[in-house]
């Protein structure tokens, strides 16, 4: 296991078997100054999230063990803080692929080989949503205190 | 072979992808080993296994000449296409060697 911190708040943990593609991944994300850890299966992959919440996941979808599929179901089966930004690296790029990927609970797909400015833009995608998601609950929570510091019948 | 330019169009400098390649050419000696004794053994599987892990890596190295052999290599083992799998392996061994000698001159 691989890990890299930073002050960026939004950690990302990468699930990959090979170990080249691997590495490319966590120092192309690493340079641009994510926090990473990459983790080699879906197994390695869910023993470290148990111990620790990454809203983004980029995970290979072919992988001895538990794949990117399970892993992807696994995880969205899971009561979690926040939304995860689940993100599937496959070679498949064949529009059944594709909606099986999506159908699983993955938000967006990378086909293989990797581009690296198509990778960092990818993830800054799934950070705007992540960032929408966070101010919509906060915002939430602003509005729940509101109602319940003012009763409705004072209000009248 | 521009290493310094697939090292920038990674986005890494050229000691980081020099480390990249040797990992690169380790793997890949070892999985084109594995793929020679499974042809010999007529294991379709994991011929198309250790010829998709080279595949991956040297695509997203970008090696597109030896991704696009091991593309259709992987597909002529899954197609049990035994005819046309044994020169290309060997031919993919002989390029892994040059960029090993690339690395170490």
């Amino acid at each position: 296991m691989m890990e890299k911190k930073s002050s960026m708040s939004f950690p990302i943990l990468i699930v990959e078997d090979n170990p080249v593609s691997r590495n490319i991944l966590y120092k192309i994300l690493a340079n641009a100054g994510y926090d990473v850890v990459a983790t080699e299966n879906g197994h390695e992959a869910l023993k470290v999230f148990r111990d620790r919440f990454f809203p983004i996941i980029l995970s290979d979808w072919l992988m001895p063990g538990m794949d990117g599929i399970e892993l992807c179901r696994a995880i969205r089966k899971m009561q979690l803080p926040g939304y995860i930004f689940f993100v599937l690296l496959t070679a498949k790029d064949s529009k059944a692929d594709i909606i099986e990927g999506l159908k699983a609970g993955a938000d967006d797909y990378l086909t293989k080989p990797v581009l690296h400015a198509e990778l960092t833009a990818r993830i800054r995608t799934g950070i705007r949503i992540l960032e929408l998601e966070k101010s919509l609950q906060s915002r939430r929570r602003g509005n729940q205190g509101f109602f319940r510091d003012r009763p409705l019948d004072r209000m009248l | 072979m521009d290493f310094q330019r697939l090292a920038d169009d990674l986005g890494l400098n050229l000691e980081e992808f020099k480390e990249l390649l040797e990992l690169f050419v380790d793997t890949s000696t070892a999985d084109l080993d594995k793929a020679l004794s499974a042809v010999d053994a007529k294991d379709a599987e994991t011929v198309a296994r250790a010829i998709h892990s080279i595949k991956g890596a040297s695509g997203n190295l970008g090696f597109m000449e030896i991704y696009e052999a091991a593309r259709k290599l992987e597909a002529d083992a899954r197609a049990n296409r035994w005819e046309e799998i044994l020169m290309p392996i060997h031919r993919l061994k002989d390029q892994i060697r040059d960029i090993s000698a690339m690395l170490h001159p």
